[in-house]
């Protein structure tokens, strides 16, 4: 089967390519599906499985693979048999510093402003704290201002609950050893087990929702950016004055902000299917 | 028929050369850790403009770069961190080195780096970076002949003497061009050989020290890097004293 999945976006929906030039592109794809044939569980694979797997024949295989080889990002290592080759590790450490979160995450941001016209928050989490790094306001006149640098405790709010229900079971019983659950304004303390129970759902559904808790009028929902080992590594919260909060508003920010975080976990390296390259 | 055939071969000659000019762009990434513009790539590889274009375009699509619309600038893309991932995931050394290689992190906050061997070169697999203002920069996975680094030289130490006069002869040419020679590069062996660690300044870590030790049989090596201007001996004889814990750690971990 040739694959055809690979070009989908952008290149072949011109309709002035040349045969040379989709024969260029095609070059492209099949090496990438070469590439994306070998996983965590399947990391050496023999020159007939790339080929059956890839739908390629196997001189062109070989010819793509050789050629990969020469630039260490397939390594033969045996006769017929291949490895992903160190050249991707300097890529990968190249890339780690070139791109940041905010700059992956921040044109995905203000397509959801966009799309909801309300205000956009990305949050990293600082020790036991949640920070804001950067937002896109809303352009109504009534509209959820934002602030970089903004602080909160893990337990309260929604972006703060998001990355606190991403954190493993062990760094989650050191937040509640050495952080008291005080509630923002004082008034008192958040109980853990239900705090729990709320870890527990939104771990499960993909987002929290928080209805005037931190800021009295203010309503949010938030989800989890995740990284290319599947760990939460930031939040987008879509925060909206409480009284806009309807229920079809609500069910619309939700379905915009899961499509836009996992746009952004993609960018990020995420997989939904971690173990297999294969999309 | 034969014509038929002819077209089948030109097509699948294009689609080859193609994953060469791919993989030539992409190299053109390493040589900046600064998103690239479109003319950047065509200064950094020679291909002209419309074909660079085409190639990061389709890269661009496929996850191996990601284009910053803000400001036209090309980056590396996604795809770069998994197939890293998978690439390291069946790096067996690495996994019994890390807990090790992050107590030494714990202890020195230098760079502490695993390096292993693939023919005649070496490449680092994994750098735990030291958290201070000033750290060597240091990436991984880029090649380098054994001889260009400290932790090249303890590897050549430790090969065997046929392994040794192998590589001396296949790098005639090269080594020849060096200040001292062979001769010279040939005495820093005896050195790490008699000491059981390479520790020296410069070469490719402009400015930076290094301490290394091989483990596995030779396959692999541990070092400790540090701009030089943070040496003493103290630094120096605490990193020997650390390497050696962590290698002697490791000969009992690794299986056979």
């Amino acid at each position: 089967m040739k694959v055809t999945y690979l070009v989908l976006s952008g290149y072949n929906k011109s309709p002035a390519l040349s045969g040379e030039e989709r024969y260029q592109i095609e070059g492209i794809s099949n090496a990438v599906a070469l590439l994306r044939r070998f996983s965590r569980t399947s990391s050496r694979k023999t020159l007939t499985e790339l080929a059956s797997e890839a739908g390629m024949s196997n001189a062109l295989t070989r010819r793509t693979l050789e050629t990969l080889a020469q630039h260490d990002f397939i390594k033969c290592v045996a006769p017929d048999e291949y490895e992903l080759g160190f050249g991707w590790l300097s890529l990968a450490d190249i890339r780690r510093r070139q791109v940041g979160i905010r700059q992956i995450a921040y044109p995905v941001m203000r397509a959801l402003r966009d799309r909801l016209n309300e205000t956009i928050i990305l949050s990293i989490r600082s020790g036991f704290k949640r920070i804001s790094i950067d937002y896109v306001e809303s352009s109504q006149s009534i509209r959820r201002t934002a602030q970089s640098g903004f602080e909160a405790p893990l337990h309260i709010g929604s972006a703060g609950k998001v990355l606190l229900a991403g954190l493993s079971a062990n760094d989650l019983e050191i937040y509640f050893d050495r952080v008291p659950l005080i509630a923002f304004d004082n008034s008192g303390y958040v109980e853990k087990n239900l705090l729990r129970t709320e870890l527990e759902a939104i771990h499960k559904c993909g987002y929290s929702i928080a209805y005037r808790e931190i800021t009295p009028d203010a309503a949010a929902i938030s989800a989890p950016l995740y990284d290319h080992h599947g760990n939460t590594c930031a939040v987008v919260t879509v925060s909206l004055p409480a009284d806009r909060f309807s229920d079809r508003l609500k069910a619309q920010c939700i379905r915009e902000l899961l499509k836009g975080t996992l746009e952004i976990s993609t960018h990020l390296g995420f997989s939904v299917i971690n173990e297999q390259l294969c999309p | 028929m034969s014509k038929v055939s002819g077209k089948t071969q030109a097509k699948a000659h294009d689609a080859v050369s193609t994953v060469e000019r791919a993989a030539i762009v992409l190299s053109a990434f390493r040589q900046s850790w600064d998103f690239l513009t479109l003319s950047d790539v065509v200064e950094y590889t020679g291909l002209t403009k419309p074909t660079v274009f085409r190639i990061l375009s389709s890269l661009s699509a496929e996850g191996l770069i990601f284009q910053n619309e803000a400001n036209n600038t090309y980056g590396l893309g996604f795809l770069n961190l998994r197939l890293a991932d998978v690439f390291l995931s069946h790096q067996l050394l690495r996994q019994f080195a890390l807990p090790i290689m992050q107590k030494i992190l714990d202890r020195l906050n230098e760079n502490v780096v695993l390096g292993v061997r693939d023919g005649e070169r070496t490449y680092d697999i994994q750098v735990l970076e030291s958290t201070q203002v000033i750290v060597p920069s240091q990436t991984c996975g880029l090649a380098v002949s054994l001889h260009e680094s400290v932790a090249g030289r303890a590897l050549l130490a430790s090969a065997s003497a046929e392994d040794r006069a192998s590589y001396f002869k296949n790098h005639k040419g090269k080594l020849a061009t060096l200040p001292g020679g062979e001769k010279k590069i040939k005495q820093y062996l005896r050195q790490i050989e008699a000491v059981g660690y390479a520790s020296d300044s410069g070469g490719i870590l402009l400015g930076g020290h290094t301490v290394s030790k091989t483990f596995a049989n030779g396959k692999a090596s541990l070092s400790i890097s540090f701009p030089l201007a943070r040496f003493s001996s103290d630094l120096e004889k605490m990193s020997i004293k650390l390497l050696e814990e962590a290698v002697d750690l490791l000969a009992g971990n690794l299986p056979d």
